[in-house]
């Protein structure tokens, strides 16, 4: 059987430590290089496959930059067979739409029978290139699928889906065809270290995407189906910990985290400070005093 | 001496058997060393045939090893702290080794003085004094026998399994030391040399003798049979001593040389990570010639299983048994390969001998906590914690089997660089309120504080981190941070196995403190500690590292830190085992303790090097719970026997452990605290 993975080498932002209010306060620090964990858990599901039918080949794919090598090797550590990088230099302002058609067309080129990918990447939450890939290749397509199975006797894959409440849909799919792994399918394996020391030598074929002859040119901005326009904060302002400005005192810091600016005193109010004790004995009488609370 | 003149006291040397018969002694002698030599000379090559992992074994400090060789060897120093069976063994052993320098104090006579000299030097005063001398000897021995059967047989200790071959052998040790007395009792009874009390054994033989009034000719026939008896089987012991359970009469010594001057708490680094090798003790041929050494030495005593906190604790390790069955297993591998091999005795390309899938359990492996307890109680120095390392290797990097819980931690250290997973970006959190130098931002100071994970992100332990660094800057100490450069020392990693993480990790950081030029380093944690300390030089980082306890210790005596305010409660202080076991800190802490006024400070059962651990060690802080008690609460209900107030402690793993043991046994009137946070508020 051949396989193939598609991968996403994501810089996933897991804190906001930085200063700089255009970059939305993300500092260097905030990054960090990873695969995306519903990828690796495909990767882990095409190896168990693998280790059913022996005669399976693995392929990883992936869309990037240079860090994305690590995250390839790191597929091939695992167990993986070859790999794939297609390299792109600012990968970031590619949308999904661009990013499957550069990959299905790297795949329409070879030969295959199932395509894995993760259901969706955890700092885009989209979920769409692998429809979109599945779209593009015209092949079957089945979501978030947590059980799989070859049938041979039907030539069909048996999958299991996730559904509300624990019910499960359990489909049948015409191979070939592309699945997205849902949260909860497996635990990808931990490389053994014969595996790492061999992959760190291993050849990844990489292909520049600027040298690829595809149908529409991913760089130019009227062939996204989608216009990004901003990234805007959560509103309430989430809690930002900034690490800059330890000078701050304990309380003064709690005061901004719990009251998320400094508190303005409106007229005729009381801002009612100091031990939690006193401010309710304090805030008790308040409403006594207004007729909200009866005290007997 | 009943009126008998001195010039009468000697023996006739071969009385009875005859002078003649010399040369058969020597020959069956020399055919009895022959036999023991090359026993030996056949395990050491089965040992360096096996082992497929060249480790060369130095014998630097030549003389400090001879030290110890007498120290615990000759003077037993380790199993003396045992009284029964301490005694028992020193026993036999000086009773033993004083008889043998009596036959050879013979041998000089017969083959030296008195045919090139003409001097008979056993005789008159000397003869009795030598014959006084051996007879306490060998009535020593006798008592320590007749102590080791009624041990095994009777007392039938449960650190104990007895086989046939231990039956053997002690009543085979008995029959030698029945026969010689009896030799002697028979000898002067014929002699009718009633002078000769200075052989007590022999003269008491004697008394029975004529008191039951045994008379007739058959005397000598059977003073001849029982001679050539004792000589036979005594002869027969020393040739078997290969052979069985008493090759530890050569391999025990020997290791006290190899291994006595090894640290307990380092970890031996692999070199250079080769794919086609084999990582960690998946087979029998992955095993170095120490650890072969290591198998030969172990008579299964049971100490390390007495001392070993998860096997006190009902889990399922058992440091003796993991031996035993590496052991067996080992001698099991070199009957099957000489059988393969016949006089050959070279290895295949490609052949292992795979230790057998469930030969020793996943649950004993992991129960270990890395605490080196049976390392230090073992009286010859055997590590059963390397061994347990290498099985850990094996399943680490190798067949890629553990728990997913320690698959987080890898990924969390990798990705995040740190054990808690938290990341970067909060790494100097825990500075909160206080304002430390950062070395790494280029601010220059003579000694770098490394905090370590803990401190930096558990939030108990963070505010003692920086109530430490708050007593640095008080006592005027030049001192810096890493802040967001500093990363997992990595020693979890080591512990549980992963080698090749651990190196990349650390090799990371000997390179970023290299760079940033740090010489002295002082540690929050013991475990960053033994690892900066004592396993970065294998990889190249030679720094000055000291823990905080010592440190603090030097503030106060040199009056940098003044304690002025009482404490008076009863603390008691558990012992860190990366502190007090593995690196000999336990009079630091001590001293800082009592230098508060009003202390009262207690000791329990298990302390400083023979201190109980708390549990956390060896990746277990991140591990499941292995089936058994808990070892932190075994640990506190022993700590709280004497009903102390505060329980004090100098390593955050400790702490987060035995305040977690008295929130679940529901222990409200003890406090559990950090050292730093009893004199925080008191200098």
């Amino acid at each position: 059987m051949k396989i193939i993975v598609c991968v996403k080498h994501i810089k996933y932002i897991y804190a906001q430590t930085g200063t700089d209010p255009k970059k939305n306060f993300i500092g260097p620090d905030d990054i960090v290089h990873l695969i995306n964990p519903l990828d690796e858990s495909a990767v882990e599901e095409a190896l168990r496959i693998k280790e059913k039918h022996k005669e399976s080949e693995i392929l990883v794919m992936s869309l990037g930059d240079r860090w994305v090598e690590e995250g390839l090797r790191r597929c091939l550590s695992m167990g993986a067979d070859k790999a794939i990088h297609l390299y792109v230099e600012n990968g970031d302002n590619l949308d999904s739409w661009t990013t499957a058609t550069i990959m299905a067309h790297s795949i329409r080129a070879l030969d295959f029978d199932l395509i894995f990918c993760g259901r969706e990447s955890i700092d885009d939450q989209c979920g769409l290139v692998g429809p979109y890939i599945a779209e593009i290749l015209k092949i079957p397509y089945v979501p978030g699928i947590i059980k799989f199975e070859m049938d041979g006797v039907h030539g069909k894959a048996l999958v299991h889906r996730a559904l509300e409440g624990g019910n499960r849909e359990i489909m049948f799919c015409k191979v070939p065809a592309l699945f997205t792994v849902g949260k909860g399918m497996n635990l990808p394996r931990y490389p053994g270290l014969p595996g790492i020391l061999k992959a760190e030598h291993q050849r990844i074929e990489t292909l520049d995407v600027k040298h690829l002859e595809l149908p529409v040119d991913p760089f130019d901005p009227a062939s996204s189906l989608t216009e990004w326009v901003s990234l805007s904060p959560p509103k309430p302002r989430r809690k930002r910990k900034s690490s800059e400005e330890v000078k701050l005192s304990a309380s003064d810091r709690l005061k901004r985290i719990v009251k998320r600016s400094d508190p303005k005193e409106k007229e005729d109010s009381k801002v009612l400070e100091g031990s939690s004790d006193k401010v309710f004995s304090e805030f008790e009488r308040v409403m006594e005093e207004n007729g909200i609370v009866f005290v007997k | 001496m009943g009126g008998v003149m001195e010039h009468v006291w000697t023996r006739e040397l071969f009385w009875n058997v005859g002078a003649d018969k010399r040369i058969i002694v020597y020959a069956l002698g020399f055919i009895a060393l022959a036999c023991l030599f090359y026993g030996l000379y056949r395990r050491t090559i089965l040992w360096k045939t096996l082992s497929q992992h060249q480790q060369s074994i130095s014998l630097d400090s030549f003389w400090k090893r001879m030290w110890l060789l007498v120290v615990d060897g000759l003077f037993q120093r380790k199993l003396l702290r045992e009284c029964y069976p301490g005694l028992m063994h020193a026993f036999l052993l000086w009773g033993f080794i004083i008889l043998f320098l009596g036959t050879i104090t013979i041998a000089v006579q017969e083959d030296f003085t008195l045919p090139m000299m003409g001097v008979q030097f056993l005789r008159g005063y000397f003869y009795v004094y030598y014959k006084l001398i051996l007879n306490v000897a060998g009535l020593l021995a006798l008592l320590g026998i007749m102590m080791a059967l009624f041990r095994r047989y009777v007392v039938k200790p449960a650190r104990l399994n007895t086989n046939y071959e231990d039956g053997i052998l002690l009543i085979w040790i008995l029959v030698i030391l029945t026969t010689g007395f009896i030799l002697e009792g028979l000898r002067i009874y014929s002699l009718k040399a009633d002078w000769e009390i200075c052989s007590i054994g022999g003269w008491i033989v004697s008394e029975i003798l004529s008191k039951i009034g045994v008379q007739g000719s058959g005397i000598l026939p059977l003073h001849k049979m029982v001679w050539w008896t004792h000589l036979l089987i005594a002869f027969l012991f020393i040739a078997t001593i290969p052979f069985s359970k008493l090759i530890h009469l050569v391999t025990s010594p020997a290791n006290i040389v190899i291994n006595g001057l090894t640290p307990p708490a380092i970890l031996s680094p692999i070199e250079g990570f080769d794919p086609s090798q084999s990582f960690g003790a998946s087979n029998i041929t992955d095993f170095t010639v120490r650890q072969f050494l290591d198998f030969d030495a172990c008579t299964q005593c049971g100490r390390c299983q007495d001392n070993c906190p998860a096997y006190l604790s009902e889990k399922p390790l058992s440091p003796k048994k993991v031996i035993e069955e590496l052991k067996v297993a080992s001698l099991a591998a070199g009957k099957q390969f000489r059988e393969r091999s016949g006089s050959d005795l070279k290895m295949r390309e490609g052949e292992r001998f795979s230790i057998k899938e469930g030969l020793i359990d996943d649950d004993v492996i992991w129960s270990c906590t890395s605490c080196m307890a049976c390392v230090e109680s073992c009286p010859v120095y055997i590590s059963a914690f390397d061994k347990i390392v290498d099985l850990r290797r094996s399943r680490v990097l190798m067949k890629s089997k553990f728990f997913p819980e320690i698959a987080a931690l890898f990924r969390n250290i990798e990705n995040f660089g740190d054990s808690f997973g938290k990341g970067r970006a909060f790494r100097e959190d825990w500075t909160l309120g206080s304002n430390f130098k950062n070395i790494a931002k280029g601010e220059s100071a003579k000694i770098l504080y490394w905090v370590g994970c803990q401190g930096t992100f558990h939030d108990r332990v963070g505010l003692i981190a920086a109530s430490l660094g708050e007593l640095f800057k008080k006592a005027g100490i030049d001192f810096g941070i890493l802040g967001k450069e500093e990363n997992c020392c990595g020693d979890p990693v080591r512990r549980i196995g992963n080698e090749y993480l651990f190196q990349k990790i650390a090799k990371k950081n000997i390179e970023l403190l290299r760079d940033l030029h740090v010489q002295k380093i002082v540690t929050y944690c013991p475990h960053c500690y033994n690892t900066l300390k004592n396993e970065y030089p294998q990889l190249g980082g030679h720094f000055e590292v000291i823990h905080y306890t010592e440190l603090l210790r030097t503030l106060i005596v040199e009056g940098k830190l003044k304690i002025t305010k009482e404490i008076g409660k009863t603390t008691v202080y558990h012992d860190p085992c990366y502190l007090a076991r593995a690196n000999n800190i336990y009079k630091a802490p001590r001293e800082i303790l009592k230098s508060i006024p009003g202390m009262r400070l207690l000791e329990t059962e298990h302390t400083k090097k023979r201190g109980f651990c708390c549990g956390a060690g060896g990746g277990h802080m991140w591990m499941r719970e292995i089936p058994g008690k808990k070892i932190n609460e075994v640990r506190v209900n022993e700590l709280t026997r004497a009903k102390p107030e505060i329980i004090a402690t100098s390593c955050p793993y400790c702490l987060v452990m035995l305040e977690d043991a008295m929130k679940s046994l529901g222990m409200e009137n003890v406090k559990c605290l950090d050292i730093v946070e009893m004199i925080r508020d008191r200098v």
